[in-house]
């Protein structure tokens, strides 16, 4: 029993969260909170929406977890409510993309950060906010198929999941995604990416891989 | 091909998810093509940029708003928005957001108290008249001839789990013509705020097996965690059906609360809801206690005659473990039997073998410092059929009580039998509070299979999202992953290959000013394993302290461990899921003895 090999028995947590135990849900949610809300703050570019949003999506997961089939798989499915939930919010707001907020250089996903505060800490490792500036100018379809792929590490096949695409859609998706950033990417900085070294070379923080 | 055809490809190519066909195609293209060469490497290089952004860790308040929000679901209310981490009054728990609602719905309570008691007073008559019924209802607390009891136990753990209310005698359930039907005359209230305020319920007749009984569940489909409820009967307004006799003469109140959210406070089967026990509602009256009875065990039942034909065996088991408990530690002396007191008289009335153990001296000695635990309800196993709570329940006034109580100085008493599986070796001290007092702990980790041992050579480390435990003696190091905040998370043992002299794992990355990266036996660990493909490091974070030395205690369980660490804290861990729950040790010892 105590060993080398762990089985985290995701599906036993789902089946007990199911039934209403609330500590298997917890145990959900402590095993996602950090993945779902990388990935809901990449996607929308914020920390006000990733938390809002992360935030809805484990309510959302909470209330429909009863009536999901019992070979759930938890991962895509989270991610799945995630997606829907932001989509919903962005397409909302694609009324005033149009606005003039491009004008604006500042990049919102990077924000000032009180001396104690951790978070911030750990964001001193960003070097590049360029990224996520040019992100946030994707179609947001294009920006979740990238980030599923290269910030989540999902295959294409786990985002064919979430996005309810399929395999071959998902990968003229991710083509198209890496056009559109490679051209943002140009229009925003004068050169491709990866043309400046220091672009890419920082040192990897930690992170989430799937 | 030429290279608009080859682009889409080749982003697949990158992706991997080419055929063999296609990846010769491609390999030829850009063997030839310097531009689709380029093009690779600039996906290349996004990819680099996309899984070189950071992690950002959530804010500490998401976890508690998002119980917030999901307690305040039923409720209509939305999103629990904001982000300052002390927001709400009560950190950890779910009050704040009931708060909020309470106010809004105070305004409806005075319609519904016109629904339950008199639709003809005007509001502010019924501000008196409720205060009247309050001061008969404390009156009748001694509930020893209630006329409706409820089938559950308090608290509620299960917050979407209905409670029965069954009534002595054959009242009508529903009675649309002459509205003097139970269904009419039952209302539910939340006791916790001033004024109590009622909540919107949905009643329904239920056949229990032992009669109706009505079903009570708030229309916002769940309870209110850490609430007081009380279920109101206007009993005299409920007829019997048969020459205008009434239920009562006076109004009945059931009260119970709700657990609140803590790992204690977790789920129940919700096949507990319904009554299962043998004695069906009569005539007479009956003793508060019955109800009691009639929960479902959340344990595996002994048989019946099996548990009667043990209560010999069971009480030497006990006795043995108060006396050594009162020669070990003094103070759990009074855990351990004052809380007798209560199961003692209550079986004398039933049952004639009463526990005759050591136990009789000292039961008067003080109040009971715990909740009645395990042991002292051992007994108990004898006549009542387990029930899963053990929680003391100081609103519970229709516990019988006319039964005369030797020495109840606290309301702990009047908690009912909570009878627990007999285990061989019992968990004492800290391990034995959280044992005693929280059932899913109980559920999940099973007996002790050991007594616990004291580990002199340990050591710790905390992380910004987790912990990390080496045992010396066993050489083996416990990896807990789930943040300062967190109460349950997952866990995961790995052998302990490092050897002193061995090169340290240079790290790969520098942490920030004020974090550290793990060394040694940790680094090893840190740096090489994973779980579930994601690594050590990226679970855990950085660590926010150098590794120091601690003590521990542990004890194996059925189906895990507890590990008690020098900064006071107990981690149960469970081996079939490979979840641990955290608490805070709150157990006093007696002496300066070291654990």
């Amino acid at each position: 029993m105590e060993g080398f090999a762990l089985s985290i028995d995701e599906k036993s947590w789902v089946a007990k969260a199911r039934e209403g135990d609330v500590a298997a849900f917890e145990a959900i949610y402590s095993r996602y909170e950090r993945r779902l809300y990388a990935f809901i703050y990449r996607l929308m570019g914020n920390s006000e929406d990733a938390y809002d949003l992360t935030q809805d999506t484990f309510v959302k997961a909470y209330m429909a977890l009863p009536r999901t089939s019992p070979d759930l798989n938890l991962s895509a499915w989270l991610h799945r409510i995630a997606s829907n939930t932001c989509m919903d919010v962005l397409r909302r707001r694609k009324l005033i993309k149009w606005l003039p907020w491009e004008t604006f250089d500042t990049n919102p996903a990077i924000e000032p950060a009180a001396d104690d505060d951790p978070v911030g800490e750990y964001n001193q490792f960003e070097t590049s906010g360029e990224v996520q500036a040019v992100l946030d100018k994707l179609t947001p379809k294009h920006r979740m198929a990238l980030i599923l792929k290269e910030y989540q590490g999902m295959s294409c096949d786990e985002i064919g999941e979430v996005m309810g695409a399929s395999r071959s859609a998902v990968k003229s998706l991710l083509f198209r995604a890496r056009e559109e950033f490679r051209q943002a990417y140009l229009a925003r900085y004068g050169h491709a990416p990866g043309a400046e070294p220091d672009v890419i070379t920082g040192e990897s923080p930690s992170r989430l891989e799937g | 091909m030429n290279c608009n055809e080859v682009r889409p490809l080749l982003s697949a190519y990158y992706d991997g998810v080419v055929t063999q066909g296609e990846r010769v195609q491609v390999e030829s293209h850009l063997a030839s093509c310097e531009s689709c060469r380029h093009s690779l490497a600039e996906y290349r290089a996004i990819g680099a940029d996309i899984r070189a952004l950071s992690v950002p860790i959530p804010p500490v308040g998401l976890r508690r708003d998002v119980w917030r929000a999901i307690e305040a679901q039923g409720n209509s209310s939305k999103r629990i928005s904001g982000n300052a981490p002390a927001r709400g009054p009560i950190p950890g728990t779910l009050l704040a957001p009931a708060q909020a609602r309470r106010k809004q719905s105070f305004a409806t309570a005075f319609s519904n108290v016109g629904r339950g008691w008199s639709r003809a007073l005007p509001a502010a008559l019924l501000v008196g008249v409720m205060a009247v019924v309050l001061v008969v209802m404390l009156v009748r607390k001694d509930g020893s001839a209630a006329a409706a009891a409820l089938s559950e136990e308090s608290p509620i753990t299960a917050y979407t789990q209905p409670v029965h209310v069954l009534f002595s005698k054959r009242v009508l359930m529903t009675d649309p013509e002459n509205h003097a039907d139970a269904v009419s005359h039952t209302t539910l209230w939340e006791t916790d705020v001033k004024p109590p305020v009622s909540v919107p319920v949905s009643i329904t007749v239920t056949n229990t097996g032992s009669g109706p009984a009505l079903t009570l569940m708030p229309k916002a489909g769940r309870w209110q965690p850490g609430a007081s409820y009380e279920v109101r009967v206007d009993a005299p307004r409920i007829s019997l059906g048969v020459d205008g006799s009434q239920l009562d003469r006076q109004p009945l109140t059931l009260t119970f609360t709700v657990a609140a959210y803590t790992p204690t406070a977790t789920s129940t089967p919700t096949k507990t809801a319904i009554p299962t026990a043998t004695s069906a509602p009569t005539d007479t009256p009956r003793p508060r206690n019955t109800a009691v009875a009639q929960i479902t065990p959340e344990y595996t039942p002994v048989a019946p005659s099996e548990v009667t034909g043990t209560v010999a065996s069971i009480t030497p088991v006990r006795s043995a473990a108060t006396a050594t408990a009162v020669k070990a530690s003094p103070t759990t002396v009074p855990s351990a039997t004052a809380t007798t007191v209560p199961s003692t008289p209550t079986m004398a009335a039933t049952y004639t073998s009463t526990p005759t153990s050591t136990s009789g001296p000292t039961q008067t000695a003080e109040p009971p410092s715990q909740t009645p635990t395990a042991r002292s309800t051992a007994t108990a196993t004898a006549i009542v059929t387990p029930t899963h709570t053990v929680v003391p329940t100081p609103t519970r006034r229709a516990t019988p009580s006319a039964t005369p109580v030797k020495s109840t100085p606290t309301p702990h008493v009047t908690s009912p039998p909570t009878p627990t599986p007999p285990c061989g070796i019992m968990p004492v001290n800290g391990f034995g509070k959280i044992w005693d007092n929280n059932p899913v702990v109980r559920n999940r980790a099973g007996c002790p299979t050991a007594y616990e041992s004291a580990i002199s050579l340990a050591a710790g480390e905390r992380f910004q999202n987790g912990y990390m435990f080496w045992r010396g003696d066993t050489q083996t190091i416990y990896v807990f992953i789930g943040g300062p905040n967190d109460t349950v998370g997952t866990w995961a043992s790995f052998p302990d290959t490092y050897r002193d002299g061995d090169p340290t794992v240079q790290p790969l990355a520098t942490p920030p000013a004020g974090l550290y990266a793990p060394v040694r036996g940790f680094g090893k660990i840190y740096y090489n394993e994973t779980i579930e493909g994601m690594s050590i490091q990226q679970a855990l974070g950085w660590a926010v302290e150098p590794e120091t030395n601690t003590t521990a205690a542990w004890q194996p369980y059925e189906n895990g461990y507890a590990l008690w660490t020098a900064d006071r804290v107990i981690r149960f861990m469970y081996s079939q899921d490979y979840l641990w729950m955290r608490f805070a040790d709150s157990y006093v010892a007696p002496t300066a003895t070291p654990r």
